[in-house]
Formats: structure tokens, C-alpha cells, sequence
């Protein structure tokens, strides 16, 4: 009879029961960010700082991010198929700003019930439209982005 | 509240035992019945008024091979329509379990009440059709929706699961050859067909599947009938 308690209590908490694949962990890999790194043009192999970087999507007058630094994740539209980004740089009291558009197949990928699905990346591509100012050159190292814990992209300047 | 409910239902099961034994004694006792049971599990219409998207039909059967051996098995189809966090989805499916009870419980002559262990293989043929999903989205620069609602449900045909069963089970002689039943079921998912870029998140007659856990959990409570075939 007590154990007849037991393991109904044991099937109600099975069947009912909250389990932790209800609840997306704060830790999970999500959509990944693209992944700049600045080189040296003069010495490719190099990283380089860029003085005072700042990015802000196009269009957009939210500025993403502020400040000195050789390596940079930054987030790509998931809905559209392509997302442009100004780079901005102030070297020598002139400003010097630079149009990236970076364009790519985005598709969705499950990853739990709980966290749902995430968008990665294919096939990028970067398209400037109007002369590079500080940016001497880029380079594509991974086409395709799934995670962030390699390099997409290297920045010449 | 729960404990006075499985104490009535107690009360019920071994009322009708000690009245089957007083109408049994004058009667033809010592012989075993043999035939086939039938019989509908009941908790599925009351799951479908408690539980919202989930519609269920279960039949259970078994056939007694020696006294206290039967072959046993349940026919069922389930539907259940899930909103959570990161999905919506809706799985449909039909499944069979098939094996084995075996009866522990030491009759009186002439009763036939059953304390049962029980263990099945069991499969599905399902489909699972994803409605909608989020998106886990860490850096919110651009402010895009997360939520995406599918105007053409993505359907995913010809999925299935097989699992095996561990049950665990008592069935009393209400009437005579009239029983009702509880049964509680423990699985282990065996293996499964996946829908691509998506997963069995529920299998029709195993429940709902976890993601790093194999083991399920379910429950029936039956009304059957037996219809005796020849007496030894």
C-alpha cells in the first residue's frame, strides 16, 4: 500500500514533473556573431589595433560599440540576407569611415524544446560599394559562421 | 485529497474481492476462466478534458497462456499539441506495445484478481508538424523578432519510436469477467527516427522525450472485459 504511494507519486512527478529540458540554460550557444580580427597590412600575420573603432549598423543610429581594439564580434541580421556595418576610425584627429555589407544564406537550426532554434550563417561574402578609406584589404577565412570560436573575417589596415 | 481518492479506490477493488468470495463460494469455484480480455483505458478521455492540446484513445487486450502468464498488448493513438518556450509543435501518431503480465497475486479459489508485472516492446508511427519556433538570439543590436510563427506548418511524415516497457499493474474482478484496471509504465526509448534539423519531442504511447534522457513515464486506468473461452 506504501509503496503503491510511492510510485504513484514517482509517475505523477515523471509525467508532470518540470524537467531541465523545459528551461533554456543562460550558457547556450545561440545565432553566432561574426567574428572580425585586424591585422597589419604592412605585416599580415600581425594583429593590429584599431584607434578608437567605432561600429554602427547602417542606417541604424544605434552605435554597437566604441573603443580601441584588434578583434570584434558583431551581430548579422537573421531575417534578412545581408547586414552593412560602418567602420569608423580616428587616426591622427581625422576620422576615416568604411562600408562593409556583408551578405550570406541564414538558416535556422534546431538546438532543444526549450531554446528553441538558432540562425547560422553560409556562403558569406563582403561587398563595398564606395572606396576604402583606413580598411586596406579583408579577407574571408571561414564562409561559413556556426559558432564564434574561430575567425571569419581579417581586416587589413 | 489524492490519498483519500486511492484510498476509495482501494476500498472499491477489495470490497468487490471479499463480495466475489462470498458469491463465489456456493458456486463453481476452483476452475481458472482462459479467453480473451478487452478492454478501453479511461484515463485518456479524462487526460483530454484536464489537459489542453492532447487527445488520446487507448484499447488494452491480453490472453491467458497458463494460470498465471497472459499475452498482453495496447493499441493506441495519440495526438498532443505543445506551446513552450522554443517550440510549437504538434505530434500525431498511432502505436502498439506487445508482450507479457504476469500475475503475483495469490487467489482465492475462485477469484481472479491480478497484481501484474508486465513488459512490452513498444512502437509508433508518428508524424510531428512544427508550428512555430524561437530563435535564441544573444546580442538584441538589431531588435528583431525572435518569435517566428510558420504560415505553412512544416510537416515531418513517417517518424517512429521504438521503446520497451516495464509495468507495473493491479486488475479487479468488478462483476464477473468485468475488470478495471491500473496500470503504471516506465520506458526506455530504444531508438527513434528523427525529423531533420528537429526531434521526437513526444512519441505517441511513450510521452514526452527528453533530450538526454531515454526514460519516459506513463499510465493507464482500463475497464475490461473478459470473454471466457473454455475453463480448466
Amino acid at each position: 500500500m506504501k509503496r503503491f504511494h510511492y510510485l504513484t507519486a514517482l509517475v505523477i512527478l515523471f509525467t508532470f514533473g518540470c524537467e531541465p529540458d523545459d528551461i533554456c540554460l543562460e550558457n547556450t550557444p545561440g545565432t553566432p556573431s561574426l567574428v572580425v580580427v585586424f591585422y597589419d597590412h604592412t605585416q599580415p600575420d600581425v594583429k593590429k589595433q584599431v584607434a578608437d573603432l567605432e561600429i554602427k549598423g547602417a542606417a541604424v543610429d544605434l552605435v554597437f560599440h566604441t573603443g580601441t581594439t584588434d578583434s570584434i564580434a558583431i551581430p548579422l541580421k537573421t531575417i534578412e540576407n545581408n547586414t552593412s556595418f560602418d567602420f569608423k576610425s580616428t587616426q591622427n584627429t581625422t576620422t576615416l569611415t568604411d562600408l562593409l555589407q556583408f551578405t550570406y544564406a541564414a538558416n535556422n537550426q534546431f538546438i532543444s524544446r526549450a531554446c528553441g532554434f538558432k540562425t547560422t550563417y553560409e556562403d558569406l561574402e563582403i561587398n563595398v560599394e564606395n572606396p576604402l578609406n583606413w580598411i586596406k584589404g579583408f579577407e574571408i577565412i571561414n564562409t561559413s559562421i556556426s559558432d564564434i570560436n574561430n575567425t571569419h573575417v581579417k581586416i587589413l589596415h | 485529497m489524492l490519498k483519500y481518492y486511492i484510498k476509495y479506490i482501494f476500498l472499491l477493488i477489495f470490497t468487490s474481492i471479499w463480495s466475489q468470495n462470498e458469491v463465489q463460494k456456493d458456486s463453481i469455484a476452483s476452475e481458472l476462466r482462459y479467453g480473451f480480455r478487452f478492454g478501453v483505458d479511461m484515463s485518456k478521455p479524462i487526460r483530454m478534458l484536464l489537459e489542453e492540446g492532447y487527445k488520446g484513445l487507448e484499447f488494452v487486450g491480453d490472453y491467458r497462456l497458463t494460470k498465471d502468464l497472459y499475452i498482453a498488448g495496447e493499441l493506441g493513438n495519440e495526438t498532443k499539441n505543445i506551446n513552450q518556450d522554443g517550440v510549437h509543435f504538434e505530434t500525431a501518431g498511432t502505436y502498439l506495445k506487445l508482450g507479457i503480465d504476469y500475475n503475483v497475486f495469490n487467489n482465492w479459489k475462485g477469484m481472479d484478481n491480478l497484481i501484474l508485472v508486465g513488459f512490452r516492446y513498444g512502437l509508433s508511427q508518428h508524424k510531428q508538424t512544427l508550428l512555430g519556433y524561437s530563435r535564441l538570439i544573444n546580442d538584441r543590436y538589431w531588435q528583431e523578432d525572435n518569435i517566428i510563427t510558420l504560415d505553412e506548418p512544416r510537416t515531418y511524415e513517417g517518424l517512429n519510436g521504438h521503446w520497451i516497457e516495464f509495468q507495473f499493474g493491479i486488475k479487479a474482478e468488478l462483476l464477473r469477467n468485468l475488470y478495471m484496471g491500473i496500470t503504471i509504465q516506465m520506458h526506455r526509448l530504444l531508438s527513434d527516427k528523427d525529423p531533420e534539423n528537429f526531434e521526437n519531442l513526444f512519441i505517441p504511447g511513450f510521452n514526452k522525450v527528453l533530450t538526454n534522457n531515454p526514460y519516459g513515464a506513463g499510465l493507464n486506468y482500463t475497464i475490461s472485459y473478459q470473454i471466457p473461452v473454455f475453463k480448466k
